[in-house]
């Protein structure tokens, strides 16, 4: 399982990456591992302001569609529409080229909520 | 509260396997290995086996057996050979479909049905009660394995294995044969699409057969390939496109119904114009359409889909929906979590099959 350290997690398998005042949002190796076979993903559009917690990006793969959380709250400013024709990449590069969107970050406080890397392997242990 | 899921005896070789497994009727099976698209792949390729012991098997035997079953059932049994099996209805008395099944005739007096898992209790009972009492009516499904072996490679695998020709089987064929000094049925049929086999047999041979075939380089499925192959050559799923809220009539499944004979339910198909139909269609987006989906034309609710899919050999989101009858012409909305896309009527089946014909 790769689990960079330097990123943020939430218990609903968002990894995190703060850049330059904003954050960029996937998911992690192990959420793409559980749904295998992506095959379409509904991204957020851009300008659209979201709560934190807030569904707003599905991933679906041959067996389910998963919602994905905005983990922070703030206005997504891009999103990763090489995915439109690329679904695959979230499962081959979960952490790269599989990002899903970029978000403005409108509450630094937000980040203390969310989880480091060791605190999301503790989570993905006690699952097993 | 918790129901206890029932597990199939293959369940520990398909866990070492990498198996992942999802509550379906009452059972524990393997939806997956290791991807739906790679398994599906296998079959279509070269050969894949499906653990498929979950499903019914009925034995029915005596001299009044073919009367009496053929008086029961939707299709004429009269013609039917031994050695021979035939996609039947089990309808209640209103022609709404309680289960659909394969009868194969193993024997001059001797029938096997293989029906859907979640239906077996109530197929039992039905029958036992419309049957002739002369009739005995047997349940094998506890004491055999059934294994599908679908893809092109299959009979090479099993004509290995068993060590006979198979060359002139044909699709709805059906065979006996020895594995493991025990006896083996081999219909030459699937819910695939593909040539291929379902294969019955005692536990402990089933065991070495799937261990001898997984040898032998054939993938391990699961039921979510299985269910993407069955839907791109458009076979219902009783429960998604059948029901016994649903006449065969309005599920395209006329053919299945006996001209000549009289069968339990024929006079109220006869007396009921079919109020819904069946009908195929394909997105034009990747997302999914699933069961349950609403479907609408110039934005009226006219149906919902049963089954959907996403194909490597379809360009993007396909699937059935049952929709009023002459609602739909050539454009349909499927709303898909709340949007609308917009997809088109397509001809089913979605991908000619490749049964040995």
């Amino acid at each position: 399982m790769n689990l960079p350290e330097n990123l943020f997690y939430t218990e609903s398998h968002e990894w995190i990456r703060k850049e330059n005042g904003q954050v960029v949002v996937g998911i992690t190796d192990f959420a793409q591992q559980e749904l295998t076979d992506i095959v379409f993903v509904e991204l957020p559009e851009v300008g659209r302001e979201l709560a934190a917690g807030e569904a707003c990006c599905v991933v679906e793969s041959t067996k389910v569609a998963a919602d994905i959380y905005a983990p922070v709250a703030g206005t997504v400013v891009e999103v990763n529409s090489e995915l439109n024709d690329h679904p695959d990449w979230v499962n081959q590069f979960p952490y790269e080229n599989g990002w899903l969107f970029r978000m403005t970050l409108a509450d630094e406080g937000d980040l203390s909520k969310l989880l480091s890397g060791e605190a999301y392997t503790q989570i993905l242990k006690e699952k097993e | 509260m918790t129901d206890t899921l029932k597990r199939t005896r293959l369940a520990p070789l398909q866990e070492d396997q990498g198996a992942r497994f999802v509550p379906f009727g009452g059972w524990e099976l393997p939806v997956m290995y290791t991807s739906i698209v790679e398994e599906a792949e296998a079959v279509r390729n070269h050969c894949g086996m499906f653990d498929v012991s979950h499903m019914g098997r009925l034995f029915v035997s005596g001299e009044k057996a073919l009367a009496s079953l053929d008086s029961i059932l939707s299709r004429d049994l009269t013609s039917l050979a031994v050695g021979r099996q035939r996609y039947s209805l089990l309808l209640n008395e209103e022609g709404g479909i309680l289960d659909d099944l394969m009868v194969a005739r193993i024997a001059e007096e001797e029938f096997l049905l293989v029906v859907n898992a979640n239906n077996l209790s109530g197929d039992f009972i039905w029958l036992d009660r419309h049957l002739d009492p002369e009739c005995p009516l047997t349940d094998r499904s506890e004491s055999t394995l059934m294994i599908a072996l679908q893809g092109p490679e299959s009979e090479q695998h099993l004509s290995g294995l068993v060590g006979q020709d198979l060359s002139q089987m044909r699709f709805l064929h059906v065979m006996e044969g020895q594995f493991e000094d025990a006896p083996v049925l081999m219909c030459r049929s699937g819910y695939t699409g593909e040539d291929g086999f379902e294969i019955i047999l005692p536990i402990e041979a089933g065991l070495v057969l799937w261990t001898s075939l997984s040898e032998r380089g054939v993938k391990a499925c699961g039921l979510g390939a299985r269910d993407l192959l069955r839907l791109e050559v458009g076979y219902s799923l009783h429960g998604h496109e059948l029901s016994p809220a649903t006449m065969p009539t309005e599920c395209g499944l006329e053919w299945a119904l006996s001209k000549k004979n009289p069968y339990i339910g024929r006079q109220a198909i006869l007396d009921n114009p079919p109020r819904t139909e069946l009908i195929g269609f394909i997105c034009e987006q990747k997302a999914i359409p699933r069961a349950e989906f609403p479907v609408a034309v110039d934005g009226k609710e006219v149906g919902h889909v049963t089954s959907g899919g996403l194909s490597s050999r379809l360009p993007n989101g396909f699937g059935l929906a049952r929709v009023r009858k002459d609602s739909v012409g050539e454009n349909l909305e499927v709303l898909i979590r709340g949007k609308s896309i917009p997809a088109k009527r397509a001809k089913v089946p979605f991908i000619p099959d490749r049964v040995k014909r």
